[in-house]
Order: structure tokens, then C-alpha cells, then sequence
């Protein structure tokens, strides 16, 4: 067993940009997806495609269009570095932009879904007795959606866990800052040091499927069904 | 409760709504009603009973809906801040909290402090064994009684009620009724009562309004409306005035108890035996089918209910049958008999004749 | 609860199991007159045959493949295939994959490393005709900066390094450019200043990208690359390259090796790659030829 410091150092910087990725997608995506589920405008349907994309391109096309847009050429890189004096490619914050666009739809849609099949009509009764909208968001949906929100919240982390795409074109596999997990498995590999790979890969897969578990898990038990 | 209508204590209904999706039905209304009580809304499905309440609610968007009780106009409020409460056909409680959880968030946001406690209203709708239950424990009619107690906590101006015992089947009904009368009794706000069951509003309300395609048709006291020949109401199969009489004696051996209205000397029903002291007041109904008309006064029958009056007005039903409207004692009573009978007796307005009444049901236990 | 676990996996695990098996059968039954069918009236003859004959499969280094097409090319040309009756098809990737991949018993042919010990390994392993293995190309190191970026339009290497904010290069650890690159940093002494400033690519492709999409203000890549078509252009746009080999010692040499058994094909391909046409494919790619080698400098 030889877990050199540089492994675990990719493992706390993995555990890092899910937690903070996971947050920052729960905060914007819950918003999004109640707007999704309950909105009729036609427009509507644009952001949802635009949502689901990063289900079906190539990490690597999300990955490749960061770069261009990281570039202090570019605006993005340009106002950033003017902001705050880093640059996007390489570092932490350009990878969580990386991560939250690549986990959006996993943290999205399972919220959509569940927002969709919440019962209104327990919203309006809540409404005759003059509670506001925060107040239903807050007191009625969320727990009553908590098997979207548990859903939404554990797949956008393990999927995060998993980022590989998109950090191999803009993270530079830098240790401690850009190295995640799926990066320094993939160095082992290409550095034929399998007994390395092998713990990581393994590591990763059991931490993942027991992660799944648990999510499958308290879905059961937590049965309830709004309306 | 009163018949007569106090002037002062009324209030004004004006809606106006038209239906976004649907262009053929549209809903205008305007008419009184009384601040207190229970005002029914009847008429055929599709009438707009529904969409009248949610009007009123603010669920639907009106293109004009305006109502004040006392001070506080609803008019332009939105649907948190008109102070009403709601029983919808469903029950809609809260699936993740407790039947206690349930009150408890609607006491939590109650509009002022003059409402029932929490005490009070788990004792008038008999819920106490319930508390601690979740709602998917619980059957239809329970359900609604949880409902009903939610939607007082807030303490609302108003009770709209839509059809709530629709969903509930039969034999929990007439407790819930039971529940509903100790409510309005001991509440003094308006509750509006939708419903397409008479049974029910001839149990419950004091008022009527009567609605058909969005429009009124027509709106009165109870007892006055289900003694009118010209509405449909008179035509309904179970049809039935109600008369607001008093407890004139007892009769011990029989086991019976007298009731008296006006002069007392023709407007008298024996019935069986009932608690209460002399001159309590009693609402008794009459199903129109269970009167009888009769020239003569039978002498040996074994109805024991016959009554001396004068016919006021006749309706004819359909080929077969007629309404015939008679004046007991200052009260109407509705018989529905044959057209043959009908022209046989050669009855018509001013005859005099005799009521034989084989029927009468008590509205409540106590008033 | 583990024996509930165990109960209800082996319960699915059988359901599972039951429905594969029906789909299974039936597309058996779909599949067996379709089999007979195509092997009848439709196959072509036995895949032996092919791929001594007319059929070679090659793997090369990525960095390669852009010459290692303009050879295909040119040896088609020589050997007259109008008739396309030969085939040559060319995958890449990074030579430790390829060579992972031909341990694993990947069927090709002919291996063009980006370094040498890979096909030194597979020849150690058995692998690899010994007498196939040969330095094809050199690798020409250089290091690429803007001139915008480099102000006085310094030819220092160490100076450049110095003052830039992000150097990309290829994976020491993996990428024989890459450990070339850092070879250089150390010979040029400026290994304390440039490490916290470099970025890691997969290989000199990736290291381009970085360097190329403005992320990277300079990088260390393979002259090979700035020939390549696609980036013609680009030495209009001001990018100046410097060329590293005096601070190399130890420089890339790409050599080639054939897996057992050496097809027909192959021999001829081999064969092509000592003519002066080679050759010079080769040198205008970017490359440099070993001095050292007799074989390819004939």
C-alpha cells in the first residue's frame, strides 16, 4: 500500500470541489428547477435542453470551450483576472465553473422532477391560510421534496467525485490545486504504475457505490408522497 | 336564526370572471348576503359554484370580485392577506406533518388573535383522538373534519366551504354536519357553503343562493326559497320546507313531544319525544312527497300530523304531478301529489283544505 | 439485515439473470440464420490472410501521427496502390498506452514510441523483433512564447522561463517531451522560479492548447508541432520558438519496433522508411534524424 502524499492530497482537493460544486449547483439549481417544473413559456424548453446538455456532450467539449473562454484574452478570463487578479484555467475556481456547469443537470433535474410531481393544490390551501411564497418553498416543497433534494444533492456530488473530461482540458494537474482523484488515477496508469492505480480506482468505485447505496437507501425509507 | 333579514348586517357580493382557457362560460354576480350564518350556494355542476368561491378566494383571477365584511374589503387583496378560509372538496392536508402539525401551521399564521383557540376547535369538530395520527391514517370523513378545524385556526372573516362532504361517504356525513352546526354556532363569521346536495343545505344554511351557467338566479332565506314554486327547488325529488317552530309541551305517556308556531292552534306537529324545555326553539323539515292533501278532516287515520290551511299556490311538475303550496298558521308547507288528485279535489288557489303530514325530521338536536 | 441484503441480491441477481437469458435465446433465434447467411454468401476470407497481406495496423505516438500520414501517403505512392488493394490504418495515442495495449495483445504491427525503452521493453518481453528496433525520428524541443508577452523580444531561454506567469508542459512523469521539458528547466537552473508556474498537460498536444488558447503565457513543446497544417497559421501570430537542444543532454529519440510476427507489409513499410523520401517527410515534419544511426542517415 503506498498512498504517497500527492494521492491524498488529490483526495481531499476531489472531496473539496464536490462539496463546494454540490452547494453552489443546489443553491442555483433549486431556483431553476422549481421554475422549470411549474413554468409554461416556451422559452422554457431552451433551458431545459440547455440544462440536460452536459448529459450528452463529451466532457471534453464542455472542457475545450472553458479553455477559450478562461483565455485573459477572452471575457470571462479577462474580467476575472481583473477582478480578482488570478487566472481561471489552472486553478480551483475554474474547475468548480467546470464542475457546476458538468453536474448541472444531475442536481437539476432530479429536483424538476420532484417539483413536478408535488401536488399544487397543497400549495394553495397553504396559500388561503396566508403563508407567502418563501414560507411554502421553505415550510411545504422542501420537505415534502426531500427525496429530490437528498437525490439531487448526493448525485451532484459522486458525479463531481467522477470529473474527468473536463479537468484533464483545463486543470493543468497541478498537485493540491488541479490534481483531483480521476487525474492522478490516470497519471498512474499512464506511468504503468498499476499497484497506484489499482488503489485509487478501487477506492473511488467503493466510495461511490456505497454512496449510492445509502441515496437508494433513504429514498425507500423516506416514502413520502406529496398529495 | 332569524328569518327576517337584518339590514344592517349584510353584505355585498360582486363578481365578475371569465375563464382564460374557456370562452363559452363566464360568471357574473351580484347579490347580498348575510354576515353571519351559513349562506348555501346550490345549482346544477358547471353552474360556477366553484369557480364563484375561488373568486372570492382570489385562487381564480377575477376580472372584478368585490366583497367587504364588516371593514375589511377583499376587493384587490392578494390571496395571502384576504383573511378567508377554505375547505376545498379535497382535504388537502399536509402529508408530512401530524393531524396537530396540521393545526399548529395554520395557527402559526393566523390572521389575528380573535379566532377559535386550538382548544375549542379540536372540541367542536371532536378531534382529540386524532392528534397525533398522519393524514394517510385517517379516513375521508376525518379528513375533512381536520380540514375544517385548519381552516378555523387562522382565524378567518370568512369560511368558504366547496362541496367538503363530496368526498365522504355517506354514514360520516351526518356528524360532520353536526360538527359544521356547532361551528357556525359558535362562530360569528359568514361561512358560504357551495354544494349540490339540498339534504345538506336544508341541514345547514339559513340563506340560499341559487346559481345556473354563472348567472344568479335567485337568492333569498332558506325557508322562504324552499317554499317558492317558481324555483326549481321545489321540484327537486327531495324537496322539503322547513318550518321554525317551538316546544309547546311534553307528553310523558306517549312518549311524545308537541311543537307550536304561531296561533298554535293550527300550526301544531307532534313528534316523538325530544329534549328541551317549553319554548325552546325546533327547525323541523318536510319532504314535500310525505304531505298529503285531504278536503275532509280525517278523522281515523293513524297519521297523527293533520293540519288545517289554506292553498296559496299550485305548481304543476310534469304530466304527472303538481305542487301544491299551503299557508299553515303563517308558515308554507309544500305537498307534492298527483295531477289527477290534483284535478280530482278540484283544488285551487283559497280552497281550504287539510295537510296530512306523514313526516317530519328534526334539523338538529338542539338550537 | 445482511441476510435480507443477501436474500434480496440473489433474488434479484436471478431475476436479472432470467431476463438476459430470454432476450438472449431470442435473439438467438434472430441471429443463428442470419450468421449462416453472412458466413456463406457475405464474408471475405479469414482475417489471417488479410493482415499479412494486404492489411497493416500501426500505433504511433500522437505527436507523430501528422507525419506518420504524409508517409502513408507517400508509400501508397511508391508502391502504386491506385487499386486501394492495401490497407494501412493508423491509431495514436501516448506511447505508454499503446504500450500497455500491445501487452495486452493489441493486434499491431508496427509501434512508433514517442521514446525508446517501450519498444526496448517489448523486444525484452518478446514482443518485438529485436532487429526491427530503430531510432526513427529525434524529437526537437523548443519554447514557445508570444513576443507580445516578451517585451524586448529576448532570446534567453532561463530569462523567459524566468518571467513567465504559467509554463505548460507535457507530463514529466508520463510523456518523454515532458521529461525532456523538465530536463531543460533543471540544465537552464531555473527549476525553484518555474515550478510553482507550470502546468501539466497530458502531452505536448494539450501543453500547445494551453499555450495556444492564451491560459498559457509560454510552453515547451515539440518543433514538430508548430509544423504540423493545422498551425500554419499561427506563426504569423507573432509566437516566437527557441530552439532548446543545446541545453538537452539527453534528447528524445523516438524509435520504432515491429511486434511478432513481421507481415509482409510491414517489412515493405520498414523498408520505405530508410528511402531520402522518408527522410525528408520526416526533417520538414519537425523532426531531426539521428546522427548516431547509420540505418536512416544512408
Amino acid at each position: 500500500m503506498n498512498l504517497l502524499s500527492s494521492d491524498i492530497a488529490a483526495l481531499w482537493l476531489t472531496l473539496q470541489l464536490a462539496a463546494v460544486t454540490t452547494i453552489i449547483l443546489m443553491v442555483i439549481g433549486a431556483p431553476l428547477a422549481w421554475w422549470l417544473a411549474r413554468s409554461t413559456s416556451r422559452f422554457a424548453s431552451v433551458i431545459e435542453a440547455m440544462v440536460a446538455l452536459p448529459l450528452i456532450l463529451p466532457p471534453t467539449v464542455i472542457g475545450f470551450y472553458l479553455l477559450i473562454a478562461f483565455s485573459p484574452d477572452n471575457f470571462l478570463g479577462g474580467s476575472w483576472l481583473a477582478l480578482t487578479g488570478q487566472s481561471l484555467a489552472f486553478t480551483f475556481s475554474g474547475l468548480v465553473i467546470g464542475s457546476v456547469i458538468y453536474s448541472l443537470p444531475f442536481v437539476v433535474q432530479p429536483l424538476q422532477s420532484g417539483f413536478q410531481s408535488f401536488d399544487h393544490k397543497l400549495l394553495e390551501a397553504a396559500e388561503t391560510m396566508g403563508s407567502g411564497s418563501f414560507d411554502r418553498f421553505f415550510n411545504l416543497i422542501i420537505p415534502l421534496t426531500r427525496r429530490a433534494f437528498a437525490t439531487a444533492a448526493l448525485l451532484g456530488f459522486a458525479h463531481t467525485m467522477g470529473e474527468f473530461g473536463v479537468v484533464l482540458m483545463i486543470g493543468g494537474n497541478i498537485p493540491g490545486e488541479t490534481q483531483v482523484l480521476s487525474i492522478a488515477l490516470y497519471d498512474h496508469v499512464e506511468a504503468l504504475d498499476y499497484q497506484r492505480a489499482h488503489w485509487l480506482a478501487a477506492g473511488l468505485l467503493i466510495f461511490s457505490f456505497v454512496l449510492l447505496v445509502f441515496l437508494y437507501g433513504f429514498n425507500r425509507n423516506k416514502g413520502i408522497r406529496a398529495g | 336564526m332569524s328569518v327576517n333579514l337584518n339590514l344592517n348586517s349584510l353584505m355585498d357580493l360582486s363578481v365578475k370572471y371569465v375563464p382564460s382557457g374557456d370562452s363559452n362560460f363566464s360568471l357574473a354576480l351580484k347579490v347580498k348576503l348575510p354576515s353571519s350564518g351559513i349562506t348555501a350556494v346550490y345549482g346544477p355542476s358547471g353552474c360556477g359554484k366553484t369557480s364563484l368561491l375561488r373568486c372570492i378566494a382570489g385562487l381564480a383571477e377575477a376580472e372584478h370580485c368585490q366583497l367587504s365584511i364588516g371593514e375589511h374589503a377583499i376587493g384587490d387583496l392578494p390571496v395571502t392577506k384576504r383573511q378567508l378560509g377554505y375547505v376545498f372538496q379535497e382535504d388537502r392536508l399536509f402529508p408530512h406533518l401530524s393531524v396537530e402539525g396540521n393545526l399548529d401551521f395554520a395557527y402559526k399564521r393566523r390572521f389575528s388573535d380573535e379566532g377559535p383557540s386550538k382548544h375549542e376547535v379540536i372540541e367542536w369538530l371532536d378531534i382529540e383522538a386524532l392528534l397525533n395520527r398522519k393524514p394517510d391514517q385517517l379516513s375521508g370523513g376525518q379528513k375533512q373534519r381536520v380540514a375544517i378545524a385548519r381552516s378555523l385556526l387562522t382565524a378567518p372573516r370568512c369560511l368558504l366551504l366547496d362541496e367538503p362532504l363530496a368526498g365522504v361517504d355517506s354514514k360520516a356525513r351526518t356528524p360532520i354536519l353536526f360538527h359544521l352546526e356547532t361551528v357556525a354556532a359558535n362562530l360569528d363569521i359568514p361561512m358560504i357553503y357551495v354544494s349540490h346536495n339540498l339534504d345538506e343545505i336544508i341541514r345547514l344554511a339559513n340563506h340560499l343562493i341559487i346559481m345556473d351557467q354563472g348567472q344568479l338566479v335567485a337568492d333569498g332565506p332558506l325557508l322562504n326559497m324552499l317554499s317558492r314554486l317558481d324555483l326549481e327547488l321545489a321540484q327537486q325529488e327531495n324537496a322539503a320546507v322547513v318550518l321554525n317552530t317551538r316546544i309547546a309541551g311534553h307528553d310523558g305517556d306517549y312518549s311524545l313531544t308537541h311543537l307550536a308556531w304561531g296561533d298554535s292552534e293550527n300550526g301544531s306537529l307532534i313528534i316523538g319525544q325530544l329534549p328541551g324545555a317549553i319554548g325552546e326553539r325546533v327547525r323541523v323539515r318536510i319532504p314535500c312527497r310525505d304531505v298529503s292533501i285531504a278536503l275532509e278532516e280525517p278523522n281515523q287515520s293513524s297519521i297523527l300530523n293533520v293540519l288545517p290551511g289554506v292553498i296559496s299556490d299550485i305548481e304543476l311538475v310534469d304530466g304527472a304531478r303538481a305542487i301544491v303550496k299551503t299557508e299553515v298558521a303563517g308558515q308554507s308547507i309544500l305537498a307534492r301529489i298527483t295531477r289527477m288528485s290534483l284535478e280530482c279535489l278540484q283544488l285551487e288557489k283559497g280552497k281550504a283544505v287539510f295537510l296530512q303530514i306523514k313526516t317530519v325530521a328534526l334539523l338538529s338536536e338542539h338550537q | 439485515m445482511p441476510k435480507i441484503l443477501i436474500k434480496n441480491g440473489l433474488n434479484a441477481g436471478k431475476a436479472i439473470i432470467n431476463s438476459w437469458a430470454s432476450m438472449f435465446k431470442a435473439g438467438l433465434k434472430l441471429l443463428v440464420p442470419y450468421l449462416v447467411f453472412f458466413q456463406l454468401f457475405v464474408a471475405p476470407s479469414s482475417a489471417a490472410d488479410v493482415s499479412n497481406e494486404s492489411k497493416l495496423s500501426i500505433a504511433t505516438a500522437s505527436n507523430f501521427r501528422p507525419v506518420l500520414e504524409q508517409l502513408r501517403a507517400a508509400f501508397f505512392q511508391q508502391i502504386n496502390n491506385k487499386e486501394k488493394n492495401y490497407q494501412i490504418n493508423i491509431s495514436s495515442a501516448s506511447s505508454g498506452v499503446i504500450y500497455a495495449q500491445i501487452l495486452q495483445g493489441a493486434p499491431f504491427q508496427l509501434f512508433f514510441s514517442a521514446n525508446t525503452s517501450f519498444p526496448e521493453k517489448l523486444v525484452a518481453s518478446g514482443h518485438g523483433m529485436a532487429d526491427t528496433l530503430v531510432t526513427y525520428a529525434i524529437g526537437k524541443l523548443v519554447l514557445v512564447s508570444r513576443n507580445k508577452n516578451n517585451g524586448s523580444g529576448s532570446a534567453n531561454p532561463a530569462e523567459i522561463l524566468f518571467k513567465a506567469k504559467r509554463i505548460a508542459i507535457a507530463n514529466p512523469r508520463t510523456a518523454p517531451y515532458g521529461i525532456a521539458a523538465m530536463e531543460v528547466i533543471e540544465s537552464l537552473g531555473v527549476v525553484d522560479e518555474s515550478k510553482p508556474k507550470l502546468v501539466v498537460g497530458n502531452n505536448i498536444a494539450q501543453a500547445w492548447q494551453f499555450f495556444h488558447s492564451g491560459n498559457a503565457d509560454v510552453a515547451i513543446v515539440a518543433a514538430s508541432l508548430m509544423s504540423s497544417p493545422g498551425q500554419a497559421e499561427f506563426k504569423q501570430e507573432g509566437i516566437s520558438a527557441i530552439d532548446l537542444s543545446p541545453y538537452l543532454k539527453h534528447p528524445v529519440r523516438q524509435s520504432l519496433v515491429a511486434t511478432k510476427p513481421v507481415g509482409q507489409l510491414a517489412q515493405q513499410f520498414l523498408g520505405f522508411m530508410k528511402t531520402p523520401t522518408a527522410k525528408k517527410i520526416i526533417v520538414d515534419g519537425g523532426y531531426l534524424l539521428s546522427p548516431s544511426d547509420d540505418y536512416l542517415t544512408q
